[in-house]
């Protein structure tokens, strides 16, 4: 190492290596470190120490009642798989290898600590026993001065009174929390026994509590295999459930027979689709109505049966009977067409009629055009006699028409008349939707209570059936003892655990101090770090005040 | 070693008679103090010994990284230990003329001294002082207090002074202020043949006394070594053990 590099107060010292070792490696500086700061960590155990024996102190007096409880299971533990498919029981058994497992844990069902805090009293299970009032004349000093801390601790701990302004949820929730956390329940082994341990600041709120619990955990374990009294509510329910939905069946009923609709919904579809299908029929039959108008006002203008008619034989001459068949020809196409187009047919077939049929029209309107509409001159014979058979055809399709008429006016009165019906049937209906929705609802609501009662009734009942062959019991087999004496609190782990934590913070520290430490102190900083030899080390001499000194011989 | 008595301080640089190890006649809390480094300094005065070999006379100067460390103390107890035990002329300048204290510790007159000669106010003879107890050491102290003025140490003047006092003794060690701090001293650098660095134990930084290192081999002078000052082993607590 370059001894006149640059020194970094803060940099850890380093040394280059020399004969024998490194002569101040990690080792020499923790112990420099240590006896450097012996003082430091001697302060700090010791105030850890004190810390450990405060903490110690604090805790208090800790007694324990015990107490045994046997649980003998019944049938329900001890049914086998294949004998519960025989019984047709929709229950789920509890196995005898798992039984005593979720006894315990039923045992430990937070309502039997909460039912314990209630009879007991929250105030007292959160609150502590005062160790000074059982100090007597045999109670050592040391003891006394303990219990005299202990019980001014009380106070501003919040033992002496924990609920000040009354029990309030949240001290309710902490008594049970304190309960739970002060009290063990394990099965003993292989056996059929239950330890009952709880833990308390005096023998008499010990046993106190030990006793209240244990009366709480066998009314708990009744409520959960009692099922005679369950089963007989049960029933009870089941019946009124019974005579709801009779009601509800009768009402219902009766109410549909008052509107005349039986299946509400359905009928409602049914009106609707047939209200659709009636309007598009009655749509078809006024456009065909209207055609038929303006056939038969053309039929009637032509033959002068209209004021606006023309005198068919007056002075300027008969009716071209050409014209007026190629009249009668274009409306008969006319009519091949809308019917075409009424019913709309897919196909060639059907397309090249219909092309057929626009060709021969667009035929007969070029030839009217060329045809005079009233006859003159030579001919008039002819033209009469064809007059006279165009006259006999037009009234022909006239009453034709006038015919169909009468049969599609008669078809739109009777379809207006199904429309209006199916409108009132619609409006009836929706009178009486709101209650016939609300009985139906009544109805399914009262069938589905009564089929999970008729469910929890065959549950029970199997239960029932295997309790009566055997019940599982919980007795009681040693009732809780009184402790006679304290089995802790351990005092010595506090203070152990005190000096520990205060020497190795004192320790780290002093490690601390060492490493940041930018002064020289030692002689290996001089000959390692700083690259010095190092002459001697002086001690300090305290200047004195004496007049003279004699100089030894060495 | 026999005792002698205390005699009056003599001309400067004569020849005393030995008459072998005075009984010590230092008196007073400084010299008290100053007996007991000398039995503690004995790294320090062989190797300025050494130097001598092939030479004629040695100078040797003695520094540290602030004040407070005890360059004074460790200076004048080199030097009687030198004086003594090599039997040979000892000059010990005090070139801190701010706070001159070798005087004190030697036990001799303060004044006239080496801020007194460099303004010319005395000259040589009365300005070096006879060590009483001690024939073979000779101080030049501070003098009259004052302040040090910017290269008064590197004028010809005074290099010649010091040429002059380091023909006539074997052994010059120069006591001096901090470098670091008193920059006017480095002048001295020069006129030197090694450097002793002293160190406070606790109190001097790493980096200052590394600072001072770098400064007095910027020079060329080699260090013979350091001292550490005030030094209490880890290990004192313990019986039986010193630092």
């Amino acid at each position: 190492m370059d001894p006149r590099a640059p020194v970094d107060p803060r940099a850890p010292l380093r040394l280059d290596p020399v004969d024998g070792g490194d002569p101040f490696g990690p080792r020499v500086l923790g112990l420099f470190g240590l006896l450097r700061s012996r003082l430091l960590i001697a302060t700090c155990g010791a105030v850890g120490a004190l810390a450990g024996v405060t903490a110690g102190a604090l805790e208090l007096d800790t007694y324990v009642a015990r107490a045994k409880l046997r649980y003998l299971p019944g049938t329900r533990q001890q049914l086998t798989d294949e004998a519960a498919v025989g019984l047709a029981i929709e229950v789920s058994l509890r196995r005898s290898e798992t039984a005593m497992e979720e006894e315990v844990e039923l045992l430990q069902d937070p309502l039997v600590y909460e039912r314990t805090a209630e009879a007991v009293g929250v105030p007292f299970v959160l609150g502590a026993a005062d160790p000074a009032e059982r100090d007597g004349p045999g109670t050592g000093l040391a003891q006394r001065w303990l219990h005299r801390f202990q019980s001014w601790t009380l106070g501003w701990r919040g033992l002496a009174e924990p609920c000040p302004g009354g029990v309030t949820p949240a001290h309710r929730a902490a008594a049970v929390d304190l309960l739970q956390a002060r009290t063990l329940v394990a099965p003993s082994g292989d056996t059929e026994i239950i330890d009952v341990v709880v833990r308390d600041t005096s023998p008499e709120r010990a046993v106190r509590l030990a006793e209240e619990l244990v009366g709480q955990m066998l009314r708990r374990h009744l409520e959960i295999y009692e099922v005679e009294s369950d089963l007989e509510l049960l029933r009870e329910s089941k019946a009124s459930a019974y005579e709801r939905l009779t009601r509800a069946r009768a009402a219902f009923l009766e109410y549909k027979q008052q509107c005349g609709f039986f299946d509400m919904e359905n009928d409602l579809v049914a009106n609707q689709e047939l209200n659709a299908g009636s309007e598009a029929q009655l749509a078809l039959l006024e456009q065909d109505r209207e055609r038929l108008l303006g056939v038969v006002g053309a039929l009637e203008l032509e033959l002068g049966l209209r004021g606006d008619a023309v005198d068919a034989s007056g002075p300027s001459g008969p009716v071209n009977p050409r014209w007026l068949a190629l009249q009668v020809d274009i409306a008969e196409v006319d009519e091949q067409l809308r019917q075409i187009d009424a019913v709309p047919t897919p196909g060639a077939f059907t397309l090249r009629r219909r092309a057929r049929l626009v060709e021969e029209r667009e035929q007969l309107v070029r030839t009217l055009e060329g045809t005079e509409r009233r006859g003159a001159g030579s001919g008039l014979a002819v033209l009469e006699e064809g007059a006279n058979q165009a006259l006999l055809n037009a009234q022909s399709m006239l009453s034709r028409a006038k015919g169909d008429l009468e049969g599609v006016a008669s078809q739109i009165g009777v379809a207006r008349r199904q429309l209006a019906e199916l409108r009132d049937q619609r409006r009836a209906m929706e009178a009486c939707a709101v209650e016939h929705v609300r009985l139906g609802r009544e109805v399914r609501s009262a069938e589905t209570q009564y089929t999970a009662l008729t469910a929890n009734e065959r549950e029970l009942a199997g239960l029932a059936i295997m309790d009566e062959e055997a019940l599982s019991n919980l007795v009681v087999f040693r009732p809780p003892v009184r402790p006679r004496f304290k089995e802790g609190p351990n005092r010595k782990k506090p203070l152990l655990v005190g000096i520990a934590s205060g020497l190795a913070l004192g320790l780290g520290l002093a490690v601390l101090r060492q490493l940041v430490d930018a002064r020289v102190r030692h002689r290996e900083t001089v000959e390692g770090q700083l690259g010095l030899p190092l002459l001697c080390a002086v001690p300090e001499v305290p200047r004195r005040t004496r007049s003279r000194r004699a100089h030894g011989v060495a | 070693m026999s005792s002698r008595k205390k005699s009056s301080p003599e001309h400067p640089f004569a020849a005393a008679p030995r008459t072998g190890i005075p009984d010590h006649a230092f008196a007073g809390a400084h010299q008290e103090q100053l007996e007991a480094v000398v039995l503690k300094v004995d790294g320090i005065w062989n190797q300025v010994a050494a130097l001598t070999e092939g030479r004629d006379h040695a100078r040797v100067l003695f520094t540290s990284p602030e004040n407070g460390t005890g360059t004074t103390l460790m200076t004048a107890a080199t030097a009687v230990a030198l004086a003594r035990n090599t039997r040979s002329s000892v000059l010990l300048v005090e070139a801190h003329m701010r706070k001159p204290a070798a005087a004190t510790y030697l036990g001799t007159e303060g004044t006239p001294g080496l801020s007194d000669l460099l303004l010319g106010h005395a000259d040589v003879e009365s300005a070096v002082h006879g060590v009483p107890g001690v024939p073979d050491l000779h101080l030049l102290p501070g003098g009259t207090p004052r302040p040090a003025i910017t290269g008064e140490f590197a004028t010809p003047a005074a290099r010649d002074l010091v040429g002059e006092l380091s023909r006539r003794t074997r052994f010059t060690l120069f006591d001096v202020p901090p470098l670091l701090e008193y920059r006017e001293a480095r002048g001295l650098l020069h006129m030197v043949d090694a450097a002793v660095v002293v160190i406070r134990s606790r109190v001097s930084l790493k980096s200052q006394t590394a600072r001072l290192a770098d400064v007095i081999e910027g020079a060329r002078v080699p260090i013979l070594g350091a001292v550490l000052n005030r030094h209490e082993s880890e290990f004192s607590f313990l019986p039986g053990q010193r630092s």
